[in-house]
Parts: C-alpha cells; structure tokens; sequence
C-alpha cells in the first residue's frame, strides 16, 4: 500500500528497512533488495532535503538514520511499524531479519 | 569424565563444561545464542556457547583442557570431537543496564548448567533489538516467551529503566501474533 502512496517502490523499500534497522547507507539498502546503489541514493537525498532523514558520513559511507526533530517523523515511523508488521512472514525473512547484534572479530559466522 | 563427540547437543555441551567449570571452583553463565537454543527447545540454532566470566581465562584453560578443549585465542575454544565454539566474555554479567548477581541453575542428565534464566534472556535479547536494532534478537525474545512463563513485573521494571518503550510494545505485539498463530 505504502508503494501507492509514495510513489515508488524504491522508496517504500528505503523507509521500511530504515524503520525496522534504525539506519542504513545506500550501499546495505540496495544490496538487500536487489535494487541499483543510485535509486536508492536518490531516496535517501530526497528524504533528507525533506527533513526526514539526517546523515552523517561514517569511512566512505554516508549513513542515514531518522530526524527526530521533526515531529511527523514520530507518525510516520508508526505507520511504517505497522506495515512492517502485517508483511508476509516470508518477505519478513528474505529482508528483514539481517543481523546487528556486534560479533568479535575472528569469531566464526 | 563425560565424554565429549561430534553428536552433543548444545545442551548437553552446555552441561558438561558447566559442570566441569563448577567443580574447580569457576564461575561461568550461560547466555547468548546457546542459552536461547536450550530454552526453545532447538528452534533456534547457534554454533556459539557463551559462557559470561570474570575468571582469569588461564583458570578457565586449565580446567576445561581435561575434556579436551584447546584455546584458540583470546577467551575462545575448540574441541575436535565438537562443531560448537565455546567463548567466555569478560564479566561483569548484565542484560543492558541491569547488573546480574542470580541466575537460574538448570538440572540435566549430565549435570547442572549455571545459565540466565529465561525472563533473563529475554531481557538480554530486547536489549540487542533496542540498543542495536537487531531484529532476529527480538524473534528470539518471542520465542522464549512464548515456551516460558516470565516474570512480567522484573521486564517491565527494566524496560522502564532502559528504555525502548516503543521496541517493547513491538515485541508484545509480535508475542500475541505468534501465541494466536
């Protein structure tokens, strides 16, 4: 529904991993759903000059997290949470379960 | 002496070291990946055995290296007979912000396992989804609670000290979809 609403499926995609991992650059996004660095790049750019998003650069990467200045950020995420939630177990699986717990160096994956 | 082979469970590993660790006077807690393999009755899977220590890790390398055990480097060993990795982090033992002092001590065939309980665990899993947003930590949560019966006054003392009200509801909400499934 959200892809209606937004307008593109490269934009429904950046909000929902951003909502379900708190943060992520361009590069880890597109990789995740088998989509161009550029597409979504050019989300990442819009959501951030419309005060969505904030980013900071980490190494070469630029990482985007949510601005939790602008109060509609706050609605926005509750509408993202509740999408996330009524996905399909298998889409859940395949996109969203990535883990971000720390893990020492060395130690087997 | 237990024997240890390639056809241990995590659970039965889990009760060999811990005994063994137990009977020279070593303090070692099961958590992590492992403690949630026991408590889901192998739903979950992990290769990894965490034991939390504050022990000198030569102490600990003595006693387990009877049984087989060679250190592989820093606070992390391997056996030949056995496809798990057993690492004993550094103390002090906690879940977020909360010190553990007591933990549950789990009665086996092969001997007792000193392990954090499971509202423990679940308070240790929350605080991976919360902190690090870690979404597998909070599918982890839900099946522990779903198996388990929770001291629901002690998690949400915690949540309200740690904070992740909003990660908490999530994860209340995902217990209710997965106990009517």
């Amino acid at each position: 529904m959200l892809e209606a609403v937004l307008g593109s499926v490269a934009a429904e995609r950046t909000l929902l991993y951003l909502q379900n991992y708190g943060e992520g650059y361009a590069g880890s996004i597109a990789e995740t759903f088998g989509m161009s660095p550029s597409q979504i790049s050019k989300q990442l750019t819009k959501l951030e000059n419309g005060g969505v998003l904030v980013s900071r650069p980490v190494g070469r990467a630029r990482v985007y997290s949510w601005n939790t200045r602008n109060p509609l950020v706050k609605e926005l995420r509750r509408l993202l949470q509740v999408t996330l939630e009524v996905l399909p177990e298998g889409q859940i699986q395949q996109y969203y379960r990535q883990r971000r717990r720390p893990r020492r160096k060395g130690k087997p994956d | 002496m237990t024997s240890i082979t390639q056809h241990r469970s995590p659970l039965e590993l889990a009760a060999i070291i811990s005994k063994t660790l137990e009977g020279a006077g070593l303090t070692a807690v099961l958590s992590g990946g492992a403690a949630v393999s026991i408590y889901t009755d192998g739903r979950y899977e992990s290769s990894d055995l965490d034991f939390v220590s504050s022990e000198q890790i030569s102490k600990l390398a003595a006693a387990l290296a009877p049984l087989g055990f060679t250190q592989t480097g820093g606070r992390h060993f391997e056996h030949p007979n056995s496809d798990y990795y057993v690492e004993f982090p550094p103390g002090p033992l906690a879940v977020g912000g909360l010190p553990i002092t007591a933990w549950d001590r789990l009665h086996t065939d092969l001997g007792v396992i000193q392990v954090l309980s499971p509202t423990q665990m679940v308070m240790d899993r929350l605080a991976a989804f919360i902190h690090w947003n870690d979404p597998p930590s909070l599918d982890q949560a839900v099946l522990i609670a779903q198996k388990h019966s929770l001291d629901w006054k002690s998690v949400e003392d915690w949540i309200s000290r740690e904070g992740g009200q909003e990660e908490y509801e999530t994860f209340r909400r995902a217990l209710r979809r997965a106990t009517t499934d």
